[in-house]
């Protein structure tokens, strides 16, 4: 049986106006936001949100709904789109050196209670990661997508993505214990 | 992975992005209807990219086989030109009779004077029925019945030589050039 996104698949192929408007819809705050992670300013943010689904509309033909879902889908093309536009616009940003932060000896206190202080030094220290790293930890705790989904928006695989929240935690909270 | 402060933290954060503007999916709306072509003209346009493409090649492979046949012609020109002209066969003399008197009961000779045989172009010797086999000693030809019949065989060179002549003078009017484009 076929589902209402199946239908607004094939209503996509099809190139019906109508499937355009309900695409943009549903999927635009998803796509928006992701955009809005990586890409500073909103005039820029907007002309990525555009290209997003200019490319999603030429690749619906391609799509697999076996591989991942919609939504996962129209992620992976927002990330990746996001990323050079960064990369364009600004090609020589370097980002903070986390070999020097010493994050593989670092000890996270796992479960620890819910803490104010904390939650404020966090919200800074989100700040000072690269985009890509603010886009997987939003992915996992804002959007609580899996492994796998993350792992299939970033190009990655699950053990990778899993090894790399990990280590940008560490990070974090390495870096406010230096604030 | 569970960690509530750093859920909370990004959850604030994410609260703090500005949200989507309203117009941002009309916009794109109009963007993409002004942008997208029809689907039956898409494949239009993948026929016509198919057919220059055909045509292209085609008009390579013209030019690609040109050169070649030219140069099989020009060989075969030349081989022609270079072909020897054959030798006229000179047939060996026939011995003629050269009667001084005639005896009243002998029939005249049909002939009076000896014939050079023309030139044939088979090797192979043949009889005429007009003369006669003389049984009087074979006369040897003269020297200059021996020039008419030998022909001399034309150069084959001669026909290059016109070729050859107009190489040269392109190559001194091509030198002069270069001098004058020196100085």
């Amino acid at each position: 049986m076929k589902t209402e996104t199946d239908i607004l698949i094939d209503d996509l192929r099809r190139q019906k106006p109508a499937a355009l408007g309900r695409l943009f819809a549903e999927y635009g705050p998803t796509v928006f936001r992701m955009v809005q992670r990586i890409v500073p300013g909103r005039e820029d943010a907007e002309e990525v949100y555009q290209d997003v689904f200019v490319k999603a509309l030429r690749g619906i033909m391609t799509f697999d709904p076996r591989k991942a879902t919609l939504s996962t889908w129209l992620c992976r093309i927002a990330y990746n789109e996001s990323l050079n536009f960064v990369r364009r616009r600004k090609p020589n940003l370097v980002y903070m050196d986390d070999s020097k932060l010493g994050i593989d000896s670092f000890e996270v206190q796992e479960d620890a209670p819910f803490d104010e202080e904390i939650i404020a030094q966090l919200e800074r220290a989100l700040s000072l990661l690269p985009p890509h790293e603010q886009a997987i930890i939003s992915m996992f705790y804002y959007e609580e997508r899996s492994l796998a989904d993350i792992a299939y928006v970033t190009g990655s695989i699950p053990s990778t993505v899993g090894s790399r929240l990990n280590r940008i935690r560490k990070k974090l909270y390495r870096i406010i214990k230096t604030l | 992975m569970k960690d509530i402060n750093l859920q909370e933290a990004v959850r604030r954060r994410e609260e703090q992005l500005p949200p989507m503007p309203s117009d941002l999916n009309e916009r794109l709306l109009h963007h993409i209807k002004a942008t997208t072509v029809p689907s039956r003209h898409y494949y239009i346009r993948w026929i016509a990219a198919v057919a220059s493409l055909i045509l292209v090649v085609g008009i390579g492979f013209k030019f690609l086989r040109l050169p070649k046949q030219t140069e099989t012609k020009i060989v075969e020109a030349v081989e022609r030109e270079e072909q020897p002209a054959k030798l006229p066969v000179v047939e060996p003399r026939q011995p003629v009779v050269a009667k001084a008197e005639e005896p009243l009961q002998q029939k005249p000779s049909r002939r009076s004077k000896p014939t050079v045989r023309k030139e044939k172009a088979s090797l192979s010797p043949s009889l005429s029925q007009e003369e006669n086999v003389a049984t009087a000693e074979p006369s040897t030809p003269s020297s200059e019945e021996t020039m008419e019949a030998f022909v001399e065989p034309p150069d084959p060179y001669l026909a290059l030589e016109a070729q050859v002549q107009d190489i040269r003078s392109r190559g001194e009017r091509f030198s002069q050039e270069i001098a004058q484009l020196m100085e």
